[in-house]
């Protein structure tokens, strides 16, 4: 674990997550979840779907990733045959996605920072991130 | 060039050339209080800055507004306490260097015949810029050729001596918890050296020699803080929203902002430093230039857009090597 990552995440501990790449501008949590990692993915200044919703609030990045076939649901168990994402908000403004592994497993794009995997959805769990406000999943 | 033929013999304008930027860039407000009150600990961020102010005359303003009256009684008093020996200090610097114009019976004497002209006099009291930290008022007087103003049929005969007292007095009429910094500007600080009112503040104290500043050095001191000052906003930025992934989050940062706020002289900071290490400098050159030379097809390319500002930089002379 880098200093930078348990500064920011104090919940990340050794056991409990793996980095999975190095620091990358190019491409953010939003991305990542929608399995890019060439482009920035944002409302207001990066990628962003003809059609959808241009704001920053969750109801607009959950739309987004609806465009791309997946369906609200209710929690963050792991079903096999699914992938699954974590739609993470504050005060109704989207902060943060993570996507569920077939290992059950989840894997968070921090930001400019690195991707990893982690145990659960509480490794990364700041205030700027908020709480998971939806679920949401789609056949694999 | 004059209005009907006329010189304008004041320096005002230069003065707001220099000076009004500032009002859009704290860090050089912060550099130039810096030097002024020779500390850096002791300017933050919420430096406020005025220029031509008439600090007495606006006060009484606000007083006829609230009905607050007996401000001569008091301007008078104050002025007394503040700056009790003046008159007998402008004696002693007379004798032993004259230069100064020589004193008549009622200069700087704070008396029942002289009160209402020495009240006026504090009054009409102009200064040219004025800087205001948390702990010291520093008050500019602006020269195109270093002559101070004196007129011996006023009580405070001298101008940066005038200025000074007017400062203390509305020092400590609002509570007196500030420091008043006299500085001088001139075209040639040997020349401004030179002259009896500034030498006079100097052996008093109330100047400093550091604080008699040419243009030039007065340019200097604005711009060399400018870089320092943005890898200190640079460095906060990236540290503290390196984790987030709302664009809107990271470019309404404070010090992202600040960095927008000290405008064209950071476009080739930016764009070296976008040339070393990617991040997400866009919005801050969109918001600075006016201009965005990213194809709506690159935009969230990052690669791409960077590419591409640093082609524009080049071709404007911003950046001497585009990688």
């Amino acid at each position: 674990m880098t200093s930078r990552l348990s500064e920011v995440f104090p919940a990340l501990k050794v056991g409990n997550h793996r980095v999975t790449s190095p620091k990358d501008y190019a491409y953010n949590c939003v991305a990542w979840a929608a399995g890019e990692t060439g482009v920035w993915w944002d409302h207001l200044f990066g990628y962003w779907p003809s059609g959808a919703r241009r704001d920053g609030s969750v109801a607009a990045y959950v739309g987004v990733f609806v465009s791309l076939g997946f369906e609200p649901c209710a929690a963050a168990t792991h079903e096999p045959g699914f992938e699954r994402i974590a739609v993470f908000g504050s005060g109704g403004q989207f902060t943060h996605v993570a996507k569920q592994l077939p290992s059950g497993l989840w894997t968070s794009k921090l930001g400019s920072l690195e991707d990893i995997e982690h145990q659960d959805l509480a490794c990364i769990s700041i205030p700027d991130y908020g709480s998971p406000a939806q679920f949401l999943r789609r056949t694999l | 060039m004059a209005i009907l033929d006329i010189e304008n013999r004041t320096e005002n304008w230069r003065t707001a050339c220099a000076l009004a930027p500032l009002a859009e860039k704290p860090s050089a407000r912060v550099a130039l209080a810096s030097h002024l009150v020779g500390s850096a600990e002791q300017c933050d961020d919420s430096i406020e800055l005025e220029l031509f102010w008439y600090g007495m005359r606006d006060y009484i303003h606000e007083c006829q507004g609230k009905n607050v009256g007996g401000n001569e009684a008091k301007f008078v008093a104050l002025y007394r306490d503040c700056l009790p020996d003046l008159r007998r200090d402008v004696e002693r610097y007379l004798e032993c260097y004259g230069g100064l114009q020589d004193l008549q019976p009622h200069n700087y004497v704070a008396q029942e015949e002289t009160k209402q002209k020495l009240y006026s006099n504090l009054v009409h009291t102009e200064v040219d810029i004025v800087l205001q930290t948390a702990k010291h008022l520093c008050i500019g007087e602006a020269k195109r050729k270093e002559a101070f103003g004196s007129d011996s049929e006023d009580v405070l005969v001298h101008q940066l001596i005038r200025q000074y007292a007017m400062a203390r007095v509305l020092v400590e009429l609002k509570g007196g918890d500030k420091h008043v910094v006299p500085f001088v500007i001139g075209d040639c600080r040997e020349s401004l050296m030179r002259r009896h009112q500034v030498k006079f503040m100097i052996q008093m104290g109330y100047l400093r020699e550091r604080n008699v500043l040419s243009w030039e050095s007065l340019s200097a001191i604005l711009g060399q803080d400018v870089e320092a000052r943005f890898n200190d906003l640079a460095a906060e930025w990236a540290s503290e929203t390196a984790h987030l992934s709302m664009m809107s989050e990271i470019v309404l940062h404070r010090s992202y902002q600040e960095i927008i706020g000290l405008g064209r002289d950071v476009l080739p900071l930016i764009l070296k430093r976008l040339s070393v290490e990617p991040n997400h400098w866009f919005w801050a050159l969109r918001a600075i230039s006016g201009e965005d030379p990213v194809p709506p097809a690159d935009v969230g390319r990052l690669d791409a857009m960077r590419r591409a500002w640093l082609e524009w930089g080049r071709r404007r002379g911003l950046v001497e090597q585009a990688r």
